[in-house]
C-alpha cells in the first residue's frame, strides 16, 4: 500500500486504512521521538495517535492536497511539533498528563470553560439516539456529502437526509441548552 | 426571525465554519451578525456545537487508533542492523568534516559563516488549528505554502497581510523570512514583540534572536540570548555548541 493510495483512501473516508498505516511507523516514531524529547512510551503513542488524527484532518480539509515528502516524513514532522507542544505544556502547567489539550481556539474562552463546554456537547451527542449521532458526526466531522449519508443510512432521497440532519441538530442544540441550564 | 430565515442563516453559519462561503457571503454574514442579535446568537451557538463535534470526532478517531494499538505488541526497538549502518555513516561523515576542517586555510569561522551553519528555517507544519477568520486563514495557508518553497520575499507580503497580533505563532515564520533575506532588524523587532506577548514557541524565538544578533556582529547580545535557550538538536537548536564556538 503506497503513500498516494493511503492518502486517497483517507480522502474517501475509508478509515480501515488506519489498520495498515498505524502499525507501519509506530515503533520507529516512538523510538525517534523518545530519543529526541525524552517522552515515555505511553506519551509517545499518544503523540503518534494525535499526529495521525491531524494527518486525517489535514487531508479531509484539503490542507494536504499533494505530498511533497513521504507520508512518514509528514507524520514525523507533525509529531515533532506535537511533542514540542507537549513539552511546553509540561513546562508551563507542570502537568504529567499525556494528553495535551488543543489550545488552538482560545482567544475568547479560557481552558476550563472550553473543556466544560466540550464535555457538555460530548455528553449531549452521546445522549442522541441513533442515527442522529452518526449523521451529525458523518456530516460535521468526517465531512461526508449528503448523498453519501443518504446511502449509508438508507434514506429515500437527499432531502429526507437534510431534514433528518436538521432535526438532529435541533435535538442536539436543545440537549446542550438543557444541560447548561441544569448546571 | 421566521423558520425559513433561521434555517437560511444557520446554513450560512455552517458553511462559514466549513470554509465554504465566498468572501462576499462572509461579509453579508458578518454584517448580519453585527445588526441582528438573533443571527449572532445562532452563530455563537453553532460555532460552539461545531467545535464540540470536532473535538468529539478527534477523540473518537484517537480512540479507534488506541484500539488498533491494543492489538499490537509493545513498541520494539528499531532494526539494529539499520542503526549500525546509520552510525557507521555518521562516523564516516564526521571524519570527512574533520578532515576538511583540518585542511581548511581559514579555520576561524566568521559570524556570517557561523550563522549560515546554524540557521535553519522554522519547521513548516500545520498543527490542524482551526482559525476563526477564513480570509486570513486562506492567506496564511498560502503564505506557509510560499514559505515552504523558500520564496521568502513573497511570504513576507502574505504573512504581513494575514497576521493580526504579535503573539500569533506565524510571526515566527515572518521573522525567519526576514532573517533568511539578511533583514536582521525587522526579524529582531518581530521576535522581541512575539516574546513580550508570550508566544508559544519561546525557545525557538530566543534562538532566532541570538542568531539575528550574531549576524549583526553583536556578539555580547547573541551570547546573552544564547544563555536563555535550551538545547533542542531535533529542531536544529544548538546553543551550547554555538556558545563553545563563539568562546
Amino acid at each position: 500500500m503506497n503513500d498516494l493510495f493511503i492518502v486517497s483512501q483517507i480522502k474517501q473516508g475509508e478509515l480501515k486504512v488506519f489498520d495498515t498505516l498505524y502499525p507501519r511507523y509506530r515503533d520507529e516514531f516512538c523510538h525517534w521521538i523518545g530519543k529526541q524529547s525524552g517522552l515515555d512510551e505511553e506519551t509517545c503513542k499518544d503523540v503518534y495517535q494525535q499526529s495521525i488524527v491531524i494527518l486525517f484532518e489535514n487531508i479531509r480539509d484539503g490542507k494536504l492536497k499533494e505530498l511533497t515528502s513521504s507520508l512518514k516524513t509528514y507524520i514525523f514532522s507533525i509529531g515533532r511539533n506535537k511533542a514540542r507542544e507537549h513539552r511546553l505544556y509540561q513546562v508551563r502547567y507542570g502537568s504529567t498528563s499525556s494528553i495535551v489539550p488543543d489550545t488552538s481556539n482560545e482567544n475568547d474562552i479560557d481552558h476550563e470553560t472550553r473543556e466544560e463546554q466540550f464535555e457538555t456537547i460530548e455528553k449531549s451527542l452521546n445522549a442522541l439516539v441513533d442515527p442522529c449521532k452518526g449523521i451529525l458526526m458523518d456530516f460535521y466531522y468526517y465531512k461526508k456529502s449528503i448523498k453519501e449519508i443518504t446511502e449509508r443510512f438508507g434514506y429515500k432521497n437527499t432531502d429526507s437526509t437534510k431534514n433528518q440532519k436538521s432535526k438532529c441538530m435541533k435535538k442536539l442544540r436543545s440537549l446542550v441548552k438543557d444541560k447548561i441550564k441544569a448546571a | 426571525m421566521n423558520i425559513e430565515e433561521s434555517t437560511y442563516w444557520e446554513d450560512q453559519v455552517i458553511k462559514y465554519l466549513n470554509g465554504e462561503l465566498t468572501t462576499s457571503e462572509m461579509i453579508v454574514l458578518q454584517k448580519e451578525r453585527e445588526t441582528n442579535k438573533l443571527v449572532n446568537d445562532l452563530y455563537v451557538l453553532n460555532e460552539r456545537l461545531y467545535k464540540g463535534i470536532q473535538s468529539v470526532g478527534r477523540n473518537e478517531l484517537q480512540e479507534r487508533l488506541k484500539q488498533i494499538d491494543e492489538k499490537l505488541p509493545p513498541v520494539q526497538k528499531v532494526n539494529n542492523k539499520r542503526m549500525t549502518w546509520i552510525r557507521l555513516g555518521m562516523a564516516a561523515a564526521l571524519v570527512l568534516i574533520a578532515t576538511f576542517w583540518f585542511l581548511s586555510p581559514n579555520k576561524e569561522p566568521n559570524n556570517i559563516e557561523l550563522f549560515d551553519t546554524y540557521f535553519k528555517p522554522f519547521v513548516v507544519i500545520s498543527n490542524g488549528a482551526t482559525r476563526g477568520d477564513t480570509i486570513s486563514s486562506n492567506t496564511l495557508d498560502e503564505a506557509i505554502k510560499v514559505y515552504s518553497n523558500s520564496d521568502y520575499q513573497n511570504a513576507i507580503g502574505l504573512f504581513s497581510a494575514a497576521i493580526s497580533s504579535p503573539n500569533q505563532d506565524e510571526n515566527m515564520y515572518l521573522a525567519v523570512c526576514h532573517l533568511a533575506l539578511d533583514q536582521t532588524q525587522p526579524a529582531i523587532d518581530i521576535l522581541s514583540a512575539y516574546l513580550k506577548s508570550n508566544g508559544s514557541f519561546e525557545n525557538d524565538a530566543r534562538w532566532y534572536l541570538a542568531l539575528s544578533f550574531l549576524k549583526q556582529n553583536q556578539l555580547q547580545k547573541a551570547i546573552e540570548w544564547l544563555n536563555t535557550v535550551l538545547d533542542n538538536p531535533g529542531a536544529g537548536i544548538k546553543p551550547t555548541k554555538l556558545k563553545e564556538t563563539l568562546k
